[in-house]
């Protein structure tokens, strides 16, 4: 004890600044605090008075996020109001950037069929609401079976699904057209027809969708009390009655959960739209998505300075869309 | 359940994370010597690092180091083959780092990138190089501002593939020389007609510039970069005159149009027997000499319109202008675009040499197609259009050829030039 209390005054006077420099009854109230036997009343009360430390064991932390996240962003700040050299250099290129955003035809187009096949993947939480509550029936055989059945998706490769999804969906040879044409109907070109092509994407990303929800939702029901339930019974109420009053309720958070992640999911729509879709598409300039177009200014025109501009237009709608979620919430999602 | 905060901070992070890549970072300005200076002598000794994209090529490409090694016994060549559909991306990486490899292959679409940033070093002073072995649209193809930056390592032409089997079932007799327009599309209408019932087309269609669209343009008399590379040339009457006839076809049933051909690609239409006809190069001779009808297919001269319109584009080899082994370097482009060099690709059956009276070999590899067909057209063919961005029109033209074909030949046409124009503007 009495060792360590005269070591102690070293650390803080190398600490640059000095502005942590203490009395060294402090600094010994300190030492005391740390004794494993202190109680946790004194330890409360010396809150706020650790100085650097806890920022210090912060760092490594904070600075992976500063590098990886925050200077990105701030570096695509920047560049939205470059104009970049292919080589490297850049110049000052004020607002231009910003006023070939309002130009550029294919931005409101690619802004709706982002919305649409967000709005198509969300309708996937309703249907894994029911597959979960299917999943987690008291007495359900091989239910184990059906969870493993519904997360494939989720550990398959995206491109390679989109691949067979390709396949499928071929308008001479796929299997979809072909049982449509066992009941008379002459299916479409999915893959390559405008309009088809991003009803076909959205499908196939609500289908890669429903693992995930899948399982946030069984997890979700498996938490809910079940005295909740017998309650429900014993006043009467039948299993849909039950679904609808207590189910759904307690899922709410889940739900809004869901809802969050797959919105974000559904804006950076682009592995699945590029694989599918393929190059020289002729659906293609009626189905690109936000970040398609991004990918396409960046790295195929190299316009790396509008590029940003799109990456910071698609921050935006998710930052706003995310924000109006978390408003709307306290209309519906209940806790507890 | 992730906090309301934390849930907001993903939202906006997952947004722009990958961005970071693109921030530049900007090459240290370090002095360039833009001088070749002397070759290396064979007493010589050095390091030369080569740089491809083709891992089919790559043995003959080693065969011709072996055989350099045979003149500079003391200078070591290392080959590097990287992923075709990568290349140009790591290439571009690897200038900004300033750490280009000291010879490399380079391709027509990104040629005047890297001749018109200084990249490529003024090859005008290599010794034994001497463009007059070379087609004259190719030295035109790797010439920026009338100076040679590259050396042409192969060309490949267009011509009109056929399968005489389905010809001759429709009735039709096999093009001998080349065929108008209007005979190309009558052959068409007849196959499609006589056995579209068995899902067999006239002919393969698509929208491939430079097989398809760039010489039919250009056989209607008009340009895909006028103006000195300053204006699109698809707003003109020649081009919209070479897109209408595409668009007849599609119209009248007599092709497959462009969702079909977007699933099923025409190289694999006419590959698997199902189109008569197939404009395309000299490349696909290698595939289709293992198709399942090889027996049945054969080659002809380019169908003509107003005018013969050719198309020639080859691979060129480069030399890195800030390269630290430029004496070996020399010597080693200058063996590369050397007869016996041309020699030895052409034995490998690799790719049609383009050093003038080396191409025997080459058509010799698969005497069942008269590849000749191809050697002669490089005469009148056309460079391949390029201009210093030309990766950004071509995104262009991927989005404005299927409409355009599918009936919009007016409209689409007037919206991918005005958009080409700008782009071109930009350069």
């Amino acid at each position: 004890m009495s060792e360590r209390a005269a070591q102690a005054p070293v650390p803080d006077t190398v600490t640059p600044g000095g502005q942590f420099a203490r009395t060294s009854a402090e600094v010994a109230r300190e030492h005391d605090a740390s004794e494993p036997d202190t109680a946790p009343p004194q330890r409360r009360r010396r809150r706020g008075k650790d100085g650097a430390w806890p920022f210090v064991f912060l760092a490594p932390l904070m600075l992976g996020i500063v590098v990886f996240y925050f200077w990105p962003i701030v570096a695509t700040v920047l560049n939205s109001f470059s104009t970049f050299g292919p080589f490297g250099g850049r110049t000052f290129a004020g607002l231009e950037n910003y006023a070939k955003l309002f130009q550029d035809s294919f931005i409101p187009r690619a802004i709706l069929n982002t919305a649409i096949y967000t709005g198509i993947v969300l309708l996937g939480i309703p249907i894994a609401v029911g597959i979960a509550s299917l999943l987690t029936q008291k007495g359900l055989r091989f239910s184990r079976f059906y969870q493993i059945l519904f997360f494939l998706p989720a550990v398959s490769m995206p491109v390679a699904v989109a691949l067979v999804w390709r396949m499928i969906f071929n308008k001479e040879f796929g299997i979809i057209n072909y049982a449509l044409s066992l009941v008379g109907i002459e299916g479409p070109y999915w893959v390559t027809a405008p309009g088809w092509s991003l009803l076909a994407v959205s499908i196939v990303g609500l289908w890669s969708s429903l693992p995930l929800a899948v399982i946030i939702l069984s997890a979700g029901l498996q938490g809910i009390p079940p005295e909740l339930y017998e309650a429900a019974q014993l006043d009467g109420a039948g299993p849909a009655r039950q679904f609808r009053s207590v189910t759904v309720p307690l899922l709410t958070p889940s739900i809004f959960f869901l809802t969050i992640i797959t919105a974000i999911n559904g804006f950076q729509l682009f592995d699945l739209l590029f694989a599918m879709m393929g190059q020289a598409n002729p659906a293609m300039a009626d189905t690109q998505s936000l970040v398609y177009l991004f990918y396409a200014e960046a790295f195929r025109q190299n316009d790396q300075g509008y590029a940003s501009v799109i990456a910071l237009l698609i921050l935006l709608i998710i930052g706003l869309i995310t924000l109006l979620q978390f408003r709307m919430q306290r209309r519906w999602v209940h806790y507890e | 359940m992730p906090t309301r905060r934390s849930l907001l901070g993903l939202a906006g992070l997952t947004g722009v994370a990958g961005l970071g890549a693109l921030t530049g970072c900007s090459s240290s300005e370090a002095q360039v010597d833009p001088e070749l200076g002397p070759m290396a002598t064979p007493e010589d000794s050095g390091t030369v690092t080569y740089q491809i994209w083709d891992k089919a090529q790559e043995p003959a490409m080693l065969e011709i180091v072996d055989a350099f090694n045979q003149h500079y016994p003391n200078i070591t060549v290392s080959v590097n083959t990287t992923a075709n559909a990568s290349f140009f991306e790591m290439l571009r990486i690897q200038a900004i780092g300033d750490e280009l490899p000291d010879v490399f292959w380079i391709n027509g679409p990104n040629f005047e990138l890297y001749a018109s940033e200084g990249m490529l070093q003024d090859l005008s002073g290599l010794e034994g190089f001497d463009p007059a072995h070379y087609p004259s649209n190719l030295n035109e193809l790797y010439s920026y501002q009338g100076v040679p930056y590259a050396v042409p390592k192969d060309f490949d032409t267009i011509a009109l593939w056929y399968n005489r089997e389905l010809l001759h079932r429709a009735g039709v007799d096999e093009p001998t020389e080349s065929w108008s327009w209007q005979e190309y599309r009558d052959a068409s209408e007849m196959v499609t007609r006589a056995l579209g019932s068995e899902q067999i087309w006239g002919n393969s269609a698509g929208i491939w510039p430079q097989a398809y669209i760039y010489p039919l343009v250009m056989q209607a008399g008009g340009q895909i970069l006028l103006e000195d590379k300053t204006k699109s040339g698809y707003d003109t009457p020649e081009a919209i005159e070479a897109f209408s006839f595409l668009e007849g076809m599609v119209a009248d049933g007599i092709a497959p149009d462009v969702r079909y051909t977007t699933e099923n690609p025409p190289a694999d239409l006419f590959n698997s027997g199902r189109a008569a006809l197939h404009q395309s190069g000299n490349w696909e001779a290698a595939v289709f000499k293992d198709s399942p009808v090889f027996e049945q297919l054969g080659v002809a001269p380019l169908m003509h319109g107003r005018t013969e319109g050719n198309v020639i584009h080859g691979i060129g080899q480069a030399m890195n202008v800030r390269s630290r082994n430029k004496p070996a370097a020399s010597a080693f482009l200058a063996f590369l675009g050397s007869e016996e060099a041309n020699l030895i690709q052409a034995a490998a059956g690799a790719a049609n040499p383009a050093f003038i009276g080396t191409n025997d070999a080459y058509v010799e590899s698969i005497p069942e197609f008269s590849l000749d067909i191809f050697i002669d057209a490089a005469e009148t063919a056309n460079p391949y259009p390029a201009s210093k961005n030309t990766e950004a029109w071509l995104r262009l033209e991927e989005l404005f050829f299927p409409k355009i074909v599918m009936g919009e030949v007016e409209s689409g046409a007037e919206e991918l030039a005005a958009r080409m124009n700008e782009v071109l503007a930009d350069e």
